[in-house]
């Protein structure tokens, strides 16, 4: 492990990976390390096989990766559970390489993904009442949340991370007697809004909650371009998502998670 | 300058038309991987330090953008 102070020591260290043949899911931006280190859960971490950042989410850790030599082991005990995302394009063979690779070190597949995009364009008025709660309702959102996505393999916010995103207005809620039914959790980086976290209550789902919300998202982000992955397998939601403009834009992804007990 | 910038970013990314482009990385043109690979061939091309630091789209949206980090890291 390689102590950290500020992200100026993990800029000295990354930098030397990036160079031509290097595979990585990751671009150590400020903005996604800085609050890690400051709150001491990045571990970092120089193995023969390349370098790991691992960061500790409380049930499980999320690893990201510079990686340079794929015929050398990781030789690193890694936490448990850890889990890490790969994507990629059709070209991309590297990274496919990469996911093989972690597969030699012991992780396994949760399943795949697949990214929708959706040209800038605008969309119809949502048919029912939002909200947009402020950054005190971080508690009831994130409840919500742990109701309906993986602990694991959600990529959910913590609370801290969420009251930033609902004081951005990037949390959408349909709300029924003081309880969520739908949600839609967004982000928007540049010229592009990205769906984060959708999900309809399950005494809910089949009533008609997704239009509003994907209808309200669209508006939110004033008809910007919009991505969002989902589930290979997920078929009701591509159908969902396809209504509002969204294809199958060819980049795929891999989540595959780390549970043993001994070391790699 | 220009024209072994231009080499570099066709070769890593084929296709695109690199002059007339203004949003190379908001509009996912270049992604992680691309700017990790074109990064080190610049660090190779033009003997020039760039860090993780420098890696924010503003300095990677446009060509031009590129070879103005390029010119502030040889001076």
């Amino acid at each position: 492990m390689v102590p950290l102070t500020d992200y100026e020591d993990l800029s000295r260290l990354v930098t030397p990976h990036m160079r031509s043949g290097v595979m990585a899911n990751t671009m150590a931006s400020q903005a996604e390390y800085a609050p890690a280190i400051a709150a001491g859960t990045l571990d970092l971490r120089d193995t023969p096989a390349g370098l790991l950042l691992l960061r500790d989410r409380g049930d499980h850790t999320r690893l990201n990766f510079f990686l340079n030599d794929l015929s050398c082991p990781l030789d690193t005990a890694l936490p448990t559970p850890t889990v890490t995302e790969v994507a990629f394009r059709p070209r991309d063979t590297g990274l496919q390489e990469a996911v093989s690779y972690l597969q030699r070190q012991g992780f396994t597949p949760v399943f795949e993904r697949i990214r929708l995009s959706r040209p800038a364009g605008q969309a119809s008025e949502p048919a029912l009442p939002l909200l947009t709660p402020g950054p005190e309702a971080a508690p009831w959102v994130l409840t919500f949340l742990r109701e309906n996505f993986s602990p694991l393999t959600g990529c959910l916010p913590t609370e801290e991370e969420l009251a930033q995103d609902l004081a951005q207005g990037h949390v959408l809620v349909l709300e029924e007697k003081g309880l969520i039914t739908g949600l839609l959790h967004f982000s928007l980086e540049g010229k592009t809004g990205e769906i984060r976290h959708l999900a309809v209550r399950a005494d809910r789902r089949g009533t008609g909650r997704t239009r509003p919300l994907l209808a309200g998202y669209l508006q939110a982000i004033a008809g910007a371009k919009s991505i969002v992955w989902t589930r290979r397998d997920d078929l009701a939601a591509q159908t969902a998502y396809g209504r509002f403009g969204f294809t199958p834009d060819g980049r795929r992804s891999a989540v595959l998670c780390y549970t043993e007990k001994e070391g790699i | 300058m220009k024209e072994q910038l231009l080499a570099i970013l066709t070769e890593a990314v084929p296709g695109v038309d690199f002059e007339t482009e203004t949003a190379l990385v908001d509009d996912e043109i270049l992604e992680s991987l691309d700017i990790v690979t074109i990064v080190s061939e610049i660090k190779d091309t033009f003997d020039v330090e760039i860090t993780v630091d420098d890696l924010v789209p503003e300095n990677f949206n446009t060509v031009d953008a590129m070879l103005a980090l390029i010119q502030a890291r040889k001076d």
